[in-house]
């Protein structure tokens, strides 16, 4: 509404100003002859004036002077000719009058029908500081993210060598889609606290995404440091696959693929993206045109595959279908890291509280008595998963298939 | 809320314009004062209107609203303020919108100061400068609009181009577009002219004044983008003859001949039809600068956007105005009447020698800069013209005219003595054969033209004050006498030595800096000491450090001269926060003598430094001569001659304005 | 003099200055004048060797190799064909590993190009119009969506 007023006022006093000159019962007017005629008493007047100072030679002076008042007496004489008509016959008062209004009236109505057409009345203003003091309070939930980040940002220019301060941004980065500043976080991360495969993979995504889904050497270089820390992670071999087939080596690419196949686990999320993957360079290496559009060639680079991912993959974008995907192989990770591993409390209680989710209560009950298992005699332990299972409200019951 | 008000008034100030470029000039067909009228207010509220877009842009900048598509794209919340501000006009949409505000900033002085003008024709230049504002206006709310929202608004904006971050280029784009923009006026007087059919004297004494301000702020802005490309770019380079950089120069070379031949048709009514020329193409050739920096045709640091749309409208435009300000000449510069006479040896031959060497290198440059366009549009092959093709037309061209520059203001109008003017440069004439044996003597190496320009340049400067000596009549009355006649010299007087010798002082700076300049490119390991130009240099390291947006790494080199310690150069290689990019900062010793430069670049795998070390002899002269000529051309828009008094009011006694009712 | 004559001498001067800074337009462009090529013109045509020209392109990923002392070597490609480039100086800040240089120099008899200046582009959004404009005739797509071309043709 005050928008509207503030308009209001504005247009008002352009229309104010603009009909000032119809309210003058007098308009001044500069005759041309009287301009010229002033002009030239002004250049006579100066030439005076620089011969009272004795700058210029006398017979410089006096040809000007002539020249000068040569052009001042035709000028004069030419005046009583070249007056203009006179403006103050009421008919070109009216037509006057009758265009002014119209402008005037014309103003506001296009005015507001072209801001119409192009502004945005209903957005206010949106600055910076604003949307920080509304995180500060308390605000909603993607201010204070921009305020924890505003934070680490700041930290990480004071402290540029902070490793950790990288490792815990460069996720959120790839989270918001800022590909480029994640892939610089996660590679200062790896720098500083050392390669792992976590970070290694969060770099290659994110330099991917940063890249419209070209394999780079740097995500090369990453991918092969992945499988040199872990040669069980076959999944990353996808990548330089990609690059195989995006340097045109399709036939090489289409048997490494086949190969990754194989070698893949069969319950991986990602044998579905691979399968279609192959399919599809089979089908160019027939000589078939797929057209620039065919989603696999934009979507399977851009999103690679969903267990290859860093922890934090974008999983609010999946499909419903994907999500699911994606969390199963999530706890299935966890689930074989706890085998290898029983030692960790956190794990299983995650673990259990996972399942409770994914509706699986026996699973839950099966990982809470591994659990038990795990931390027999260890009191405080013990104590804290039969918190946990009340919590889950898996309390007194039984787990179907004990183990 | 601010910046929808910013919009709206943008559009407010389009429909203004509209009305402005139509009504005064009709009014001054029909010779009706009312609607001649019209244009003082319309300019005045064009002006008001456009400074509330561009302030609500500057508020939306400062206070980093990035719902503004236009903030969000150039400015980040890190940004230190006073680049936020300069963010306004550092991205294509807020440097448009100065570029108009300017344009309606000049046309309001004309309606504001311009009482002395007779009524058609004030109205006639305020309906043909609103014409250039609606253009442009079109324009900038058609396809670059600043004002455009985001919903929702991004976390952060993508920040500023880091080379930009600095304070000459902040205040490098105002000048050079008040430059540009004023030239709009000396287009405007000249459109109305040939609309009227009637040029003399009195209309370029109207006409001198803009001109000389549009002049003097293009001559600093120049002046302050090739210092900013000399510190910045890291190069050590002051004119790189990049094709941006011949955009904002061939309106200048043009604009200083338009300068010299109003002169000319002020005092003689002589070149009128040149002279309106002359008006039109300054113009147009500032219109093809904001072309060519607009459309993203030519590779430079300072093409913005390359968008083609853009590009064609304001090809339009450029072609719209000069097209259509050359057929009104072509059609109209017949009925224009012809000048005072003079013989070729007198002060009107030496300014019409003076337009044409300007004109003509102002033609060469314009080749250069176009022919690889045209070229490329006709048969596809890529080329590029660089500073030698330059070299080898422009600077020929200058030898002449710098040659003859001390002797015009000494020739007297209509028909002078030569013998006698070149009598009063006697001593400017020995001055420069001391010169050329001095510096022969002095040098062992540089090109052996060098001595010739450092001569030419001393020939200049000690020419421009020969002829104030000579009309104080300095040695030849008592000095009292001298210095009365120097207190009551005419200020315009006084601007011309100015502004003369400031190109002298430029003259000996380019071919100190050009002839004599040491370079070195080397590795150096901390502790390593290198020699250049007679001053000794120790590399104490590089070091990681931090400033308010950017982490930099910080080159130490301790300066001696002949044992004795003289600064301490601090070069530095920076990578900005936002938009991570890096940046090298050169350092920079400055002394009459020279400027001793450095620039730190990439640490080799062995730990040593690659390091870039120049010497450039004279170069501070360059700008202190821009600054000098600048100085002049303030020094004579204060005289009193270019303010003429406002001549007779005639009132027309209409009883308007009394309603009916 | 009559008018006639006083207006045939600055008729004169201004001819005579014009054709002057002609012919020395003319002499200088025929110096002064450097084409543009990419790798795949160089491949093809077979530029004659010291004949100066730029080389535009992609800066190769991987290939940058820092000699002895400032001299630094690496590949500028068009993404089917490359040209090994070798450059005594500090290179541009912007010069990174995949993006857009421009290089002026002169082939060697051995098929290297020798740089004396080396452009890189001045923005992140920046590349050289000449560059991304002989890449996009080429078929590399370039920015946004952009695609690899070995994806799309994939035959070679």
């Amino acid at each position: 509404m005050l928008l509207w007023v503030c308009f209001a006022i504005l247009t008002a006093s352009v229309v104010a100003l603009l009909l000032r000159p119809l309210r003058q019962t007098q308009v001044a007017v500069v005759e041309p002859a009287a301009a010229d005629l002033a002009v030239y008493r002004d250049q006579l007047r100066e030439l005076d004036a620089e011969r009272d100072r004795g700058l210029v030679v006398d017979s410089e002076i006096e040809s000007a002077r002539a020249e000068v008042a040569r052009r001042l007496i035709k000028r004069a004489s030419g005046e009583a000719s070249e007056t203009a008509e006179s403006a103050d016959d009421t008919a070109s008062v009216n037509r006057a009058r009758r265009i002014y209004v119209a402008i005037t009236a014309l103003l506001p109505v296009v005015g507001i029908g072209l801001y119409l057409l192009s502004g945005s009345p209903h957005l206010p203003d949106h600055p910076f500081s604003e949307r920080q003091t509304a995180a500060g309070t308390g605000g909603d939930g993607a201010s204070s993210i921009v305020n924890l980040i505003a934070q680490v940002e700041q930290r990480l220019r004071d402290h540029p060598e902070d490793g950790r301060g990288w490792d815990v941004i460069a996720p959120i980065y790839l989270r918001l889609g800022r590909y480029a500043d994640a892939a610089h976080a996660f590679a200062e991360a790896n720098r500083l606290e050392g390669e792992t495969v976590r970070r290694l993979l969060g770099f290659a995504e994110a330099t991917l995404l940063a890249e419209n889904g070209i394999v780079t050497e740097p995500v090369r270089k990453a991918a092969l440091r992945v499988l040199e820390l872990d040669p069980a992670r076959i999944e990353v071999r996808v990548w330089l696959t990609l690059a195989k087939e995006q340097d045109g080596d399709l036939a090489g690419a289409a048997a490494e693929y086949r190969d990754i196949l194989d070698k893949a686990p069969a319950d991986a999320t990602w044998r579905s993206a691979v399968s279609e993957r192959l399919d599809l360079v089979n089908r160019k290496l027939k000589g078939e045109k797929i057209p620039e559009e065919a989603p696999a060639a934009q979507a399977a680079p851009s999103a690679p595959p969903p267990a290859a991912s860093g922890e934090m993959p974008d999983v609010s974008a999946m499909s419903p279908a994907d999500r699911d995907a994606f969390v199963l192989s999530m706890v299935n990770r966890l689930a074989d890291r706890l085998k290898d591993n029983g030692k960790d409390l956190e794990g299983w209680i995650r673990l259990a509280r996972a399942y409770k989710v994914l509706g699986r209560e026996s699973d839950a009950l099966a990982a809470l008595a591994s659990a038990r298992e795990n931390f027999a005699g260890d009191r405080a332990s013990l104590d804290e998963i039969d918190k946990s299972e009340q919590n889950l409200g898996l309390q007194g019951k039984k787990p179907e298939s004990p183990k | 809320m601010i910046i929808e008000i910013g919009h709206f008034a943008l559009i407010l100030a389009l429909l203004v314009a509209a009305a402005q470029t139509f009504i005064p000039a009709w009014g001054a067909a029909k010779r009706d004062a009312r609607l001649m009228a019209f244009g003082e207010p319309a300019a005045l509220s064009q002006v008001g209107l456009i400074l509330i877009a561009f302030l609500a842009l500057t508020h939306a900048y400062v206070t980093s609203d990035f719902s503004v598509a236009n903030v969000a794209a150039n400015s980040h919340s890190s940004k230190p303020l006073i680049y936020r501000i300069s963010g306004v006009w550092g991205n294509h949409e807020g440097s448009m919108l100065l570029w108009v505000l300017i344009l309606a900033v000049f046309g309001a002085a004309v309606a504001l100061f311009g009482n002395n003008l007779p009524a058609t024709l004030r109205a006639n230049v305020l309906s043909v400068q609103s014409s250039i504002a609606l253009a442009f206006l079109l324009f900038i709310l058609i396809t670059s609009n600043p004002f455009e929202r985001l919903d929702p608004a991004p976390l952060d904006g993508r920040g500023l181009n880091p080379i930009l971050q600095d304070p000459a280029l902040a205040f490098h784009p105002p000048f050079l577009y008040m430059g540009y923009v004023g030239f709009s006026l000396a287009f405007s007087f000249a459109i109305a002219a040939l609309i009227e059919g009637r040029t003399d004297a009195a209309w370029a004494r109207w006409v001198r004044p803009w001109t000389l301000l549009a002049w003097m702020c293009l001559t600093i802005g120049i002046a302050m983008g090739s210092w900013w490309a000399y510190y910045e770019l890291g190069w050590g380079g002051w004119w790189f003859w990049d094709p941006v950089e011949n955009a904002s120069f061939m309106p200048w070379l043009a604009g200083t001949a338009l300068l010299h031949s109003a002169l000319v048709m002020e005092k003689r009514e002589a070149l009128k039809v040149w002279t309106i020329l002359l008006a039109i193409l300054t113009f147009s050739l500032s219109l093809m600068g904001t072309f060519l920096v607009r459309s993203g045709v030519l590779s430079s640091v300072h093409a913005f956007a390359v968008d083609p749309g853009r590009g064609v409208f304001v090809l339009s435009i450029m072609l719209l105005f000069t097209g259509g300000g050359l057929t009104l000449f072509a059609y109209r510069a017949r009925d224009l009447s012809q000048g005072g006479i003079f013989s070729p040896i007198s002060r009107e031959g030496s300014l019409v020698l003076n337009n044409v060497l300007l004109t003509t290198a102002c033609a060469t440059v314009f080749v250069g800069t176009l022919y690889p366009l045209a070229l490329e549009s006709l048969t596809g092959a890529k080329i590029s013209v660089g500073p030698p093709y330059f070299n080898m037309t422009f600077v020929p061209l200058m030898f002449p005219l710098l040659l003859a520059l001390p002797l015009g203001p000494l020739l007297a109008w209509k028909r002078a003595d030569l013998a006698a003017a070149m009598e009063r440069l006697i001593v400017a004439g020995v001055l420069a054969l001391i010169v050329i044996v001095v510096s022969f003597a002095a040098t062992e190496r540089g090109p052996w033209l060098a001595p010739f320009g450092f001569a030419i340049g001393v020939w200049v400067m000690a020419g421009a004050l020969s002829e104030t000596a000579f009309r104080i009549k300095l040695g030849k009355a008592p000095l009292s006498e001298s210095f009365r006649r120097l207190v009551n010299l005419p200020r315009a007087a006084v601007g011309t030595m100015l502004a003369h010798f400031g190109v002298g002082l430029m003259v000996c700076g380019i071919v100190g800096t050009s002839a004599y300049k040491s370079e070195a490119i080397l590795l150096m390991r901390p502790g390593d000491r290198t020699e250049i130009a007679g001053y000794e240099l120790a590399f104490r390291g590089a070091a990681p450090s931090k400033g308010p947006n950017y982490t930099e790494t910080l080159g130490v080199f301790d300066v001696t001269r002949g044992g004795s310690p003289v600064t301490r150069l601090e070069p530095s290689k920076r990578l900005y926060d936002a938009p991570p990019q890096p940046t090298s900062e050169a350092g920079i010793h400055p002394s009459w003598r020279g400027d001793l430069y450095a620039v730190i670049g990439d640490q080799q795998p062995d730990g040593a430094f690659a390091v870039r070390l120049y010497f450039h002899p004279l170069v501070r002269f360059i700008w202190i001569g821009a600054l000098i000529m600048f100085f002049g051309g303030a020094v004579s828009l204060s005289d009193r001659r270019l303010r003429v008094g406002a001549p007779q009011r005639r009132s027309s006694r209409a009883p308007v304005g009394v309603p009916a009712e | 003099m009559t008018r006639k004559q006083r207006r045939g001498v600055l008729i004169g001067l201004g001819v005579g200055i014009l054709s002057i800074a002609a012919i020395l337009m003319l002499f200088a462009f025929r110096q002064s004048i450097v084409f543009f090529h990419t790798p795949s013109d160089v491949a093809e045509h077979k530029i004659a060797p010291g004949v100066r020209f730029r080389l535009g392109g992609l800066v190769k990923d991987g290939s940058v190799e820092r000699g002895t002392g400032t001299r630094v070597g690496f590949d500028v490609t068009d993404t089917f064909q490359s040209v090994p480039v070798t450059y005594e100086g500090i290179l541009p800040d912007l010069f990174r590993e995949g993006q857009g240089v421009v290089a002026e120099g002169v082939l060697g008899a051995d098929g290297h190009f020798v740089a004396d200046t080396v452009l890189a582009k001045h923005d992140e959004t920046y590349m050289p119009p000449e560059v991304a404009k002989a890449l996009q005739e080429k078929g590399v797509q370039l920015g946004k969506g952009a695609t690899h071309p070995g994806g799309e043709t994939g035959t070679q």
